[in-house]
């Protein structure tokens, strides 16, 4: 499997380098309740250490503004009682988020080259500043100024992008007390520009969009002084669903692309109304075998040319098929179908003996092929059982929605 | 050999993030000068820092540089504690100078050169504390031009392509010419003044 782009968007201060080096922090170690792990080389894993380690320390400043572009690699590692596989890659761009705002930055070649990889990512995190969303809930100007102004390149660069899109809303420990992620997601969605930009993203690309509330430090750990800083209490750091962007990206992307497949070979036969055919693609009783086999053919007739529209539209697709079309055919195929049966198993046998179950794949897992199935069957759960207790955070599509549209 | 230093300071302030202060007119006017934040990221506070760095017009620079925390006293007269951003985080002021066709200098003459940028960093630090103008440029930095011994020149494209050319490890001789012309090509076009205010 290739490495999939996860890349996140936002102001200076949004709280993305925070973010990662929690998320690392919690997933580097393997957890009895989880499948998998994350893997990095030693450099990487020193330096998120040491920068969660001064993150979580009470009596040290928090971190320092990221002064330049860095790349985090990670692999996905699923241990089985062999040896460990690693099916999945995840690159993670840091850098400083002045760059988006500013225009002497703009003019530099590698600030470019940062954005032009930003807009062909295959997940985008759109950060949103807990502590400007706090000011916009309390109706403060600075909340307003924050969407009007701080957050427009952000969203800019969301638009000009082909894939399915994650809104966090950072700094989660200092709203959970006053505001339900519902009432974030009304303010948000009154918004002209902020819905605008829903809209036209669920229209033409169709892919996910979710708003999922994250705390990198958890309840608690810090508070607000009337100065307006962050002071660390001393609670020690209980991160809060920070690996529910990572756990989303693959399961969204891969149901992004087998939609897109779909759209693809509807324009390919170029029956009247494309979208109401895709409808009937994904309602017909064998929808996802069909389109498993569609996207199968397509893959291997687009993969040699790197050509296609479809390839021309998505180019962070494209670089996938292109670099293992074999995989990504059978990534998608029967996709739809797969994701049901799995919510069939996981609501006739409870959640504990699905749990088990998997537990069990996962120590039998033999080959990289059926280390990706662990995943798939793990991502898919978490992101279930996360869209079922927060369905406000589901803005546009979700796995539910696609499912329904497969079952028909 | 004489070496010509243009200063340049980075830092950030309560809202606004890393971006050049004061930097060297030419890198300005070719829209280069935002290379200056990329270049100079570490560990700060930093001790003197030498490092090449080669433009989009394949001209080689030296940076030389330090950096110092942002201190109250900066931007008032009491206080030495560190400013911090809106979030808590620590600001720190990055200053130095960039010179052109240079490779490497003594540590003494490097350090020499950094130190009396401070004054004129501290000087724009404390009218940008107060700056929410996202849009507002560098100021422009003319070269000083300092005499300074054992320095080592840089060689740029003009001599890769004339030993690549001539398909030779050339001579001192045929090194030094070359960086002459080269640094002249370079230079015309912006007028180095000496800088009044040093
Ligand atoms: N309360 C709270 N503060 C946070 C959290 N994450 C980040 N912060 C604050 O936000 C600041 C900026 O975070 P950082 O990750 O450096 O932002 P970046 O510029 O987007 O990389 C930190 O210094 C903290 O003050 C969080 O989960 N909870
Ligand atoms: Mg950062």
């Amino acid at each position: 499997m290739e490495t999939l782009d996860v890349h996140a968007l936002g102001p200076s201060g949004s709280g993305k380098t925070v973010f990662m080096a929690s998320l690392y922090s919690r997933l580097r170690i393997r957890r009895s309740d989880l499948a998998f792990y994350l893997k990095t080389d030693h450099d990487t894993s020193l330096d998120l250490n040491a920068v969660f380690n001064r993150i979580a320390n009470p009596d040290e400043s928090w971190p320092e503004a990221s002064q330049d572009v860095q790349e985090w690699r990670f692999s996905v590692a699923v241990p089985s009682s062999g040896a460990d596989f690693e099916p999945l890659r995840v690159s993670y761009l840091d850098y400083p988020g002045g760059v988006l705002t500013n225009p002497q930055a703009a003019a530099d070649g590698r600030i470019r080259s940062l954005l032009d990889r930003l807009r062909s990512a295959h997940g985008l995190l759109v950060l949103l500043d807990g502590m400007a969303v706090n000011d916009l809930m309390a109706g403060r100007p600075t909340g307003q100024r924050y969407l009007d102004f701080d957050l427009t390149s952000s969203l800019e660069i969301a638009q000009q992008s082909r894939c399915p899109i994650h809104f966090l809303v950072t700094k989660w420990d200092l709203l959970e007390k006053a505001y339900s992620l519902g009432s974030i997601r009304d303010r948000l969605l009154d918004d002209e520009n902020f819905n605008d930009l829903i809209a036209a993203k669920a229209r033409d690309v169709g892919a996910t969009i979710r708003l999922i509330p994250v705390s990198s430090v958890g309840s608690g750990f810090a508070e607000l002084t009337p100065e307006g800083g962050m002071r660390k209490t001393g609670v020690r750091a209980r991160p809060y669903n920070v690996e529910i962007p990572l756990v989303a990206v693959l399961p969204d992307f891969m149901q992004f692309a087998y939609q897109e497949v779909a759209r693809r070979e509807a324009s390919l036969e170029d029956a009247p109304g494309g979208s109401s055919r895709i409808q009937a693609l994904m309602s017909s009783p064998d929808a996802s075998a069909k389109i498993g086999t569609y996207a199968a053919q397509i893959l291997r007739r687009i993969a040699p040319t790197v050509g296609g529209r479809l390839l021309q539209h998505n180019p962070a697709l494209a670089a996938l098929i292109a670099n293992d079309p074999e995989t990504v055919a059978k990534a998608l195929t029967g996709l739809a179908d797969r994701l049901l049966k799995l919510r069939q198993e996981r609501e006739g046998s409870g959640r504990a003996a699905f749990l088990d179950d998997l537990h069990r794949r996962r120590l039998a897992v033999h080959s990289e092929r059926e280390a990706y199935e662990v995943l798939e069957r793990q991502f898919t759960t978490i992101l279930d059982e996360f869209e079922l207790h927060h369905p406000d955070s589901v803005l546009s599509a979700g796995t539910r929605s696609f499912l329904q549209g497969a079952a028909g | 050999m004489k070496v010509q230093a243009y200063p340049f300071a980075v830092a950030r302030n309560r809202t606004l993030d890393w971006r050049p202060l004061i930097a060297p007119a030419p890198l300005i006017t070719a829209g280069q000068d935002f290379a200056l934040v990329l270049e100079t990221a570490g560990q700060h506070p930093l001790d003197l820092v030498q490092r090449t760095w080669t433009d989009s017009s394949s001209r080689p620079w030296l940076l030389a540089y330090h950096s110092v925390p942002a201190t109250r006293a900066l931007i008032s007269a009491d206080g030495t504690d560190q400013l911090t951003d809106r979030f808590g985080r620590p600001i720190f002021l990055v200053e130095g100078v960039a010179c052109p066709q240079v490779r490497s200098l003594p540590a003494g003459g490097a350090k020499q050169l950094v130190d009396q940028v401070h004054t004129r960093a501290a000087d724009k630090f404390r009218e940008f504390w107060e700056c929410e103008d996202e849009e507002a440029p560098a100021q422009a930095t003319q070269a000083l031009e300092a005499e300074i011994k054992d320095a080592e020149p840089a060689l740029g494209p003009l001599w890769r392509s004339a030993a690549s050319a001539a398909g030779i490890a050339a001579s001192a001789t045929l090194r030094s010419i070359v960086a002459l012309v080269e640094a002249r090509l370079y230079s015309s076009g912006t007028k180095v003044v000496e800088e009044r205010t040093w």
